[in-house]
């Protein structure tokens, strides 16, 4: 079955959906060691840049703030201690500046929905196999989909059931408690299936 | 499962399987190494001045000692309290014990018994007599007044001769009995 896939989605599916990151290389940065941060933003910034990707659905913003994400992670990567709580360092800085963003974005709104994303959905779901959609498309449906959600929700959302983190993952990461996480992503569930019931 | 939930998890599905594509990892790092290089130089004297004098805070084992000093120094300071506590409940008791040293020393006058009584945290060291507030009050009024009289009494005989000599001549002859 697997060697029936496209070679395209088969690349996909190899891809880790984890960050995984040698001890020795943060006890590397620790001590200031620049080839091994280099090494480090490598492995870890299409990480940052998929969580930034979905939140902003902007690819020169995303961009932007896994890079201001990487400096203060490296001006602080002392405090780091463990790979582990580096990735959670990490998705911390990321989350909490799309979190601002999304707020700014929240006061001035500047999407609205389409018929002509909704065809794309609609195209896109009729595939059999799913192909891999491009960066601006998902983007698209992720911003339509997530359009009446707060900030919170769609963090939650993303961060759950996009980019499948456990309750304790987002609970470290986002600082809310696991009974505000399940609220927010019950709601967001909701909506978001409430949004394709009535236009799919 | 109906329909719309079908529709829900393909979409989901949809969008989880199409994780956003990082353009070039190794291009991207090497512009954060860059930026780092050049914030590096940028680095202005008052921060360099900081970062000599304080940086060694972020040193693992120098934030632990300091963890474990402060802690070492709130225990002393609670033990500190305890003891300062310790002290004053003694001195309090110290005042008493010398409030019946006190009075050892006094006579047997009233006013004096009254003034350890007072002394003494308002009662009598020997403990097994309380008397009340409103009673001392009452007993002080009842000296007051036997003095006033005593003393009329006084002025009365020593103004009156014959009273003076007759009461001297009772009191001889009481003395002879």
């Amino acid at each position: 079955m697997f060697f029936t896939l496209p070679l395209k989605l088969r690349l996909i599916n190899t891809i880790p959906q984890q960050i995984l990151i040698d001890k020795d290389i943060i006890d590397e940065c620790r001590k200031g060691d620049l080839h091994s941060f280099e090494e480090l933003v490598n492995i870890s910034s299409p990480f940052a840049f998929s969580v930034a990707f979905r939140m902003l659905g902007d690819e020169p913003q995303a961009s932007d703030i896994v890079q201001e994400s990487m400096i203060t992670v490296w001006k602080t990567i002392t405090k780091i201690r463990s790979a582990d709580s580096y990735k959670t360092w990490l998705y911390r800085i990321v989350v909490n500046k799309c979190y601002d963003e999304l707020r700014k974005r929240k006061k001035n709104p500047e999407f609205s929905a389409d018929e002509k994303t909704w065809a794309l959905i609609s195209n896109r779901i009729s595939e059999e196999p799913f192909t891999e959609m491009e960066n601006i498309e998902s983007a698209r449906i992720i911003n339509l989909l997530t359009e009446k959600l707060s900030p919170k929700q769609k963090t939650v959302f993303i961060l759950s059931d996009l980019e499948e983190m456990s309750n304790e993952e987002i609970s470290a990461i986002t600082g809310m408690s696991r009974t505000n996480i399940k609220a927010n992503l019950h709601y967001a569930r909701k909506k978001i299936g409430e949004m394709i019931e009535k236009y799919l | 499962m109906d329909a719309e939930d079908k529709k829900y998890d393909k979409v989901l599905d949809l969008l989880k399987k199409s994780r956003p594509v990082f353009g070039n990892a190794d291009v991207f790092s090497k512009k954060v190494i860059r930026l780092l290089h050049e914030q590096k130089s940028k680095v202005s004297l008052p921060e360099l001045i900081i970062e000599y004098l304080f940086g060694w805070v972020y040193t693992g084992w120098i934030r632990r000692s300091m963890v474990a000093a402060a802690l070492v120094m709130v225990v002393f300071f609670g033990f500190q309290q305890a003891l300062i506590l310790k002290r004053i409940n003694d001195l309090s008791l110290e005042r008493i014990q010398n409030g019946v040293l006190f009075k050892a020393s006094l006579t047997d006058d009233l006013t004096s018994r009254i003034l350890e009584y007072r002394l003494t945290g308002k009662q009598f060291s020997d403990g097994k007599v309380t008397v009340s507030e409103e009673e001392i009050d009452n007993l002080i009024r009842s000296v007051n007044k036997l003095q006033i009289k005593y003393r009329d009494l006084i002025y009365l005989i020593e103004n009156d001769p014959q009273l003076k000599k007759y009461i001297e001549s009772r009191m001889n002859e009481n003395r002879k009995n």
